[in-house]
């Protein structure tokens, strides 16, 4: 099937207009620079922060940071998926308690997570760790329940061993669920980091953003939820590509 | 039970030959209902044989206890002389609906039925060349038709030589054309090959058109039994094909009571 010349022009065209329009309004002085800078100067700013070296600095952090916690968070929610998914009797054992636990939504847990860890490292990680956790584990679990027992059955009759079932049949078959809760996780994990960074931290993008604030300079406050939006975009490129790859065998990702 | 024999009953190939697959009093039960009530079956080797009957009757329990998906409550089921336990590689399993895992190729798909060793791919690429499919090789099974998918599923039960095929409604859910095309297929890889073959099916005419001998089941019984000894390719509205159709027919939809 042969899309139309302008599909991939198509949903350029209002981000474009926003910002024309919004440069435009600020340079006939529509709107105060101190309200909202023009989009312009908020490039300024990030070329500013870029080459006194504060941007990337903070970039980094904030990357590091969300790394980490999505990996830990991530590893956990998908290795207690897959045990729940592959034992009755574990899930038994686990599901309810697990359900109980992410019906409270994590950032309510800030309180007593700064009790727990002071306003360190481990504060922000922790925040992380438990919003990502949730998604991946959910949609791990009822990726591997929805695997076409059909297939199971073949594959049994086709001799394959515990270990050949998995990784041919369980892991393939789940995989366009696990995705889902990726793609989920990366959302929680960039919304818990802005919230964590902004409560207590000297770096990272949050803190970047709430320093300037108490300085007044608006440009700065605007590029980092700029620099936000485009981190969640790129995230969510990046998996969608991976999509692409792992589900290609599949029409819908074609 | 009523055996029919259109012509002298052919010598049993000598006495004392292991049959491929021998089922001794086997029954078995879900909850209170009986599935299979104390079936007995021999069936020797390279011999194609048909079970028909209603849905419900027992005939896909049947294959699922040979080729060890379930146990038997009582009785026991022995291929070539070995005593099943569990899923075995004695016998293949081919089912109504292909079941090919979409994520992997056509050739991987097919390869799944044999050892993952360099002979085991060359026997996946020559099964793919016997049900005509060879040029699809790397196309992902969501782009083929329902009767090119079942081809593939075929070439999968074949790819490893296993002693027993078990074909279960196979062409079940495909159009009459490609019907009768997979029917001559299965046929001609038969001769060729000269595997044993169960083909459980709900369609009297192909059990008539593709088997040596078919059984009626009822009711996890076996009422009815007939040789069919028609040259092959058979004729399919010759006298005798029809006059058989028609008995079996009614085997089917009255029981042999009447």
């Amino acid at each position: 099937m042969k899309q139309p010349w302008y599909s991939h022009i198509l949903p350029w065209i209002l981000p474009v207009l926003l910002l024309t329009s919004w440069q435009l309004l600020s340079q006939f002085g529509a709107i105060s620079a101190r309200v909202l800078p023009s989009p312009l100067a908020v490039v300024a700013a990030g070329i500013r922060l870029t080459k006194t070296g504060e941007l990337p600095l903070h970039l980094a952090e904030s990357f590091q940071r969300a790394g980490i916690g999505l990996v830990i968070g991530g590893t956990l929610g998908f290795l207690l998926g897959l045990f729940n998914g592959l034992s009755n009797w574990s899930r038994s054992l686990f599901d309810s308690s697990i359900q109980m636990v992410r019906n409270v939504p994590h950032l309510a847990m800030i309180p007593l997570v700064i009790l727990w860890f002071g306003i360190g490292e481990s504060a922000k990680l922790f925040l992380i760790v438990t919003g990502v956790f949730f998604p991946i584990y959910i949609n791990t679990l009822h990726g591997i329940r929805s695997v076409d027992p059909r297939l199971i059955e073949m594959g049994r009759v086709y001799g394959l061993g515990p270990f050949e079932l998995f990784h041919k049949i369980i892991l393939p078959g789940a995989m366009s669920s696990i995705l889902v809760g990726l793609r989920y996780a990366l959302g929680v994990m960039w919304l818990t980091l802005i919230v964590a960074e902004t409560i207590a931290s000297d770096n990272g993008i949050g803190f970047m953003t709430m320093n300037a604030r108490d300085f007044l300079q608006t440009d700065v406050v605007l590029l980092g939820i700029m620099l936000y939006a485009l981190l969640g975009k790129l995230a969510d490129s990046l998996t969608r590509l991976l999509e692409r790859w792992l589900l290609r065998w599949n029409p819908i990702y074609r | 039970m009523i055996t029919l024999e259109q012509t002298t009953p052919v010598a049993k190939s000598a006495v004392g030959e292991t049959p491929a697959v021998e089922l001794a009093g086997i029954g078995k039960r879900f909850g209170s209902k009986v599935v299979l009530d104390r079936v007995n079956l021999e069936i020797l080797p390279g011999e194609m044989l048909a079970i028909v009957g209603r849905s419900g009757c027992g005939k896909s329990t049947l294959l699922r206890l040979i080729v060890g998906l379930e146990s038997a409550d009582e009785g026991s089921i022995r291929l070539g002389g070995a005593p099943v336990r569990g899923p075995n590689r004695g016998a293949r399993l081919m089912f109504q609906d292909a079941a090919l895992l979409p994520w992997e190729t056509v050739l991987q798909n097919v390869g799944l039925g044999a050892a993952p060793t360099p002979d085991g791919r060359e026997a996946a690429g020559r099964a793919l060349q016997l049900v005509g499919l060879d040029q699809r090789a790397k196309d992902w099974p969501s782009i083929l038709s329902g009767g090119q998918r079942q081809r593939v599923a075929l070439a999968r039960a074949l790819a490893n030589k296993a002693s027993v095929l078990l074909l279960d409604e196979p062409l079940g859910a495909l159009d009459a054309l490609t019907r009768l095309e997979m029917q001559k297929l299965i046929e001609d890889i038969w001769l060729r090959e000269k595997f044993t073959a169960i083909l459980v099916t709900h369609d009297v005419e192909e059990a008539v058109a593709l088997a040596d001998r078919t059984l009626v089941m009822e009711e996890g019984r076996i009422i009815a039994e007939a040789r069919i000894d028609l040259s092959r390719p058979r004729n399919r509205s010759s006298l005798e094909f029809v006059t058989l159709r028609e008995k079996l027919l009614g085997w089917v939809i009255n029981g042999t009571k009447n």
